[in-house]
């Protein structure tokens, strides 16, 4: 016996791997004219443990107090070998990251992936992207410059609409009733270990979900093969599907690292806590849409209108019956297309309207 | 006002038994049956400083209070025979506060660091000239400027002679046209704007409206017991008790002896006067608005040394700023930590010091200072430039591990292709 | 046909193999030398390490950095190199027009160049124009180094 095998025999005889190895063998995905959109989901998940090691590696050295901050940040950047490869890698990737779950998520609506049994993985699905935009918020205080110090002064701002406990939720934010070097501490502790900690047992349940259900194929696809104009195809996991996967990743990495380096994600100027916020500060761009929305109806009525949407929107697949027998569903593809439609035109208004 | 009678009681009451002859004075003078005007002794204890030092009554006016008390008698305790020395005539003020201010030993005991020769010093003064010699009351006298019954130390921020309450002590005299007319100096009549030009100086600014007791007061050129204008050639003395690098590299200047062969008041010919204002770098040169082409025509040399060291002083600034306009690009954009912007202070230093060089006249000593100053602003451009193109360094690195990823990903898009074709996708009916 | 196939396969396998382990280099050595700390201490703003033990005699002074601006520290005039007591640090902005100030050994002084203003060892004004003393700092020794603190001693 070779050690190759000797390796093998002692793990099989703890993990079972010939059951593994069977299980992976038979394991396949569905393979049809839109399947190009399965990768999707597997890129987040290869740009989030991208985000867990770069964001590891800026712990070694980042100081999450106002006073150091920035400077800390400054360091890794300038002093820390490759330190602004890490920190650029970390600020491109997270924005990536954050585009592709919605990509992600309109492909699955607009396939109606959501319909049953699939309730729960498109629910799990989208309050992984909920927390993402948490990420997202969070982590762009960090590096405390005035931008992001003023980003978070009107973001936060929104808490104060919510009944009730809204005064009591901003504080609760900002760790005072003003962004200070409190809400830096906090964002601190909210991005490395409070939202982590949610992120990896909604992601873990969104996983176990997707495998035990498998891929959905799309009513469309499924009427061709129930009237015989096509065949069913599957795509065996491995090795098919997964090399096809790991080429994205390396391809995406290729394009992570190249942005990095071409254009290193800028650093700003320091925070400054007694200069007036100019008139044109914007959130980071996942939010502008509903920023700008926010400029055109009242702010109470926008801010319900918006967290009623959230909840009708995690709530869909059970409205949508039709998709649920099986039959196409054309008013919720309008829908979908419409959300689409209108998220991008306002972001684009939001960075391009003059005087904003 | 309740409080403060039993206060003043309470105070009186103190002070009568500490000092019990000087009791009786007060005890008439806070009557309204023996007095009319009742305030002198409250002015007095609110606060005076002589009262605050245990001086009374008797100890300036004399007499004596105890009997006179005793007796019922004001003529007994006001007796001239006793020493009574009643208020004194404008004419006599000086000499009758000096009795103590001048006495060496006496003031001791009080003020050791108060100097004791007030009244000699008054004497040489403008002000103390016209009272001994014309007996002219108009002009100020100690209590014009102290107070009378309620002197408090210069360093008390309510008194008249705080620093920056002297302007407005002056301006009561020297602010009015009426009180001022006739008054010439020089031949002239004394202008009595002073208090408004010096209120929108670079000065006046700082005392009057910051609070800021560093920049000078009426006295500080003009002296105070002493008052007199500074001459045509000590008012670089004057200005240079802050100024001193400007004063001595005036004095040291070519424009000295010309100055005074003109005439010219020193600084004051270029700066102003009462109306100084900040000086700027448009003082300098040959263009529209400096001063050095009032004198100096084309083809001069002082011509030629205005507009050299307007033109280095100009490549210093031009320097600076673009250095510290790339350090700074640098740093947000996050290549380079601070330490460019760091050394860039030193070529700053060069920039103050160069606006005192200035005063030397003298483009050699200029140019040493500016171009130390720009070489050191260069040095900090191409280090902040550099880490710029830092990115150029991490182009090749980016290359090389683009090269690989590129490599991997072909391979395994062939590796792919070989998968794919040994694999039937289509799912057989069981 | 087949045992063609069979080398290409395998050659296919090598090439990736050497690429995939040419790229977990090209990543690794990133990382590695990224988690080795560099020399320059890390960045602080409320102390930093101003001098080695022995770097200053008696009598002389040195500019430092300290976060953005210049300090000054100064080995005071028969002091003893190895114990803080021996040192005094202050902001090397001079409070007149902020130029840097630095050490005058002939006069024991701190000396500001550009208008002339003296400084005892206190960091208070003895001459010239700045209007108020020099900020003091935090002078502590940790093994061979000097550590300046802004906090309050």
């Amino acid at each position: 016996m070779d050690l190759k095998e000797r390796l093998y025999n002692w793990w099989n005889e703890r993990v079972d791997l010939d059951n593994l190895l069977a299980f992976l063998n038979h394991k396949t995905v569905p393979h049809h004219r839109h399947s190009i959109w399965y990768y999707v989901g597997g890129m987040c998940l290869y740009l989030f443990i991208v985000q867990v090691i770069t964001g590891i590696l800026l712990l070694l050295y980042y100081k999450p107090t106002a006073e150091a901050a920035y400077e800390s940040v400054q360091y890794i950047m300038t002093d820390v070998p490759f330190g602004w490869l890490v920190r650029s890698i970390h600020s491109y990737a997270a924005n990536i990251f954050i585009g592709l779950i919605f990509v992600h998520m309109f492909s699955v609506f607009l396939m109606k992936a959501y319909r049953k049994p699939r309730e729960l993985t498109w629910i799990t699905g989208v309050v992984l992207l909920l927390l993402a935009m948490g990420f997202g918020f969070s982590g762009y205080l960090l590096p405390w410059n005035q931008l992001a110090y003023l980003a978070t002064n009107v973001g936060t701002n929104f808490a104060i609409m919510t009944p009730v406990i809204g005064d009591w939720l901003l504080v609760f934010l900002r760790g005072g009733t003003e962004v200070t070097g409190a809400t830096l501490t906090r964002f601190f502790g909210f991005h490395v270990a409070v939202l982590p900690g949610i992120f990896t047992s909604v992601l873990g349940l969104h996983l176990l979900f997707v495998q035990r259900l498998g891929m959905s194929v799309p009513i469309s696809i499924e009427k061709e093969i129930s009237d015989g104009k096509a065949q069913r195809e599957e795509m065996p996991f491995v090795p098919n599907f997964l090399y096809r996967d790991i080429l994205g990743w390396t391809l995406a990495l290729g394009l992570i690292v190249l942005l990095s380096s071409m254009f290193p994600w800028e650093l700003g100027e320091k925070a400054d806590i007694l200069t007036p916020a100019p008139p044109h500060v914007k959130p980071e761009w996942f939010f502008v849409f509903m920023y700008q929305t926010l400029k055109y109806v009242p702010k109470t009525i926008g801010v319900f209108g918006f967290a009623i949407g959230g909840a009708v929107w995690i709530l869909l697949p059970f409205f949508d019956r039709k998709s649920n027998r099986g039959e196409p569903n054309k008013l919720y593809t309008v829908i979908g297309v419409f959300v689409v439609i209108y998220m991008v035109a306002l972001t684009l208004i939001g960075y391009l309207a003059p005087g904003e | 006002m309740r409080m403060k009678l039993i206060l003043l009681i309470f105070v009186v009451a103190g002070f009568t038994t500490a000092r019990a002859k000087s009791s009786s004075c007060v005890d008439c003078h806070l009557s309204s049956d023996w007095v009319s005007d009742t305030t002198i002794v409250s002015d007095y204890m609110s606060g005076d400083i002589h009262f605050k030092m245990g001086l009374s009554c008797d100890d300036c006016h004399g007499g004596d209070p105890k009997r006179g008390f005793e007796e019922g008698d004001p003529d007994l305790a006001m007796d001239p025979l006793k020493g009574y020395k009643a208020p004194p005539s404008r004419t006599a003020t000086p000499d009758f506060c000096d009795r103590c201010h001048s006495d060496i030993e006496y003031m001791k005991r009080y003020n050791p660091r108060l100097p004791t020769d007030q009244l000699k010093l008054y004497k040489t003064s403008v002000h103390g000239k016209q009272l001994y010699r014309t007996r002219d009351t108009k002009v100020a006298v100690c209590t014009d400027c102290h107070g009378v019954h309620n002197i408090l130390p210069s360093s008390d921020s309510r008194s008249m002679i705080y620093h920056n309450n002297v302007p407005e002590t002056c301006r009561k005299c020297h602010g009015s046209p009426q009180y001022m007319r006739g008054y010439k100096y020089n031949g002239r009549q004394i202008p009595t704007d002073q208090y408004e030009e010096y209120s929108k100086s670079v000065h006046g600014i700082m005392v009057l409206e910051e609070g800021d007791n560093s920049a000078p007061s009426c006295n500080n050129c003009h002296g105070n017991h002493g008052a007199t204008p500074p001459n045509l050639i000590s008012v670089s003395a004057a200005c240079g008790e802050c100024h001193a690098y400007n004063r001595d590299f005036f004095n040291a200047s070519v424009h000295k002896e010309v100055w005074e062969d003109l005439g010219y008041p020193e600084c004051e010919q270029c700066h102003g006067n009462h109306l100084i204002q900040p000086a700027t770098e448009g003082l300098l040169g040959v263009d529209e608005g400096a001063l050095c082409i009032q004198c100096h025509d084309e083809g001069d040399d002082g011509y030629a040394a205005a507009s050299i060291m307007k033109a280095q002083i100009d490549s210093l600034k031009h320097a600076l700023e673009s250095a510290e306009k790339v350090a700074k690009e640098a740093e947000e954009k996050g290549v380079e930590g601070g330490q460019a912007r760091f050394d860039l202070g030193a070529a700053k230093d060069n920039l103050t010091r160069v606006r005192s060089v200035i005063h030397t006249f003298d483009p050699e000593q200029v140019s040493e200072i500016t171009s130390s100053g720009i070489k050191v602003a260069h040095e900090v451009e191409e280090i902040a430039e550099l880490a710029l193109g830092d990115i150029k360094i991490r182009q090749i690195g980016l290359a090389i591990s683009l090269l690989v990823i590129l490599y991997v990903a072909l391979i395994l898009w062939r590796k792919i292709k070989q998968v794919d074709s040994k694999t039937d996708f289509v799912v057989r009916d069981k | 046909m087949a045992d063609e196939k069979i080398p290409r396969r395998e050659a296919l396998n090598y090439l990736l193999g050497a690429g995939v382990g040419a790229l977990g280099i090209a990543t690794l050595y990133p990382v590695v030398t990224y988690i080795i700390p560099p020399k320059a201490s890390g960045a602080g703003t409320s102390s930093v390490s101003a001098a080695k033990v022995g770097e200053l005699k008696p009598n002389q002074g040195k500019i430092f950095k300290f976060g953005n601006s210049p300090g000054i520290l100064v080995l005071k005039p028969g002091g003893d190199p190895a114990s803080a007591l021996g040192y005094v640090a202050f902001t090397a902005v001079c409070t007149h027009l902020n130029c840097t100030v630095q050490y005058r050994d002939d006069l024991k002084e701190i000396w500001c160049a550009c208008h002339n203003g003296h400084f005892d060892l206190n960091g208070k004004v003895m001459s010239g124009p700045p209007p108020t003393p020099l900020q003091e700092y935090r002078v502590a020794i940790k093994g061979d180094e000097i550590f300046v603190s802004s906090e309050e001693a």
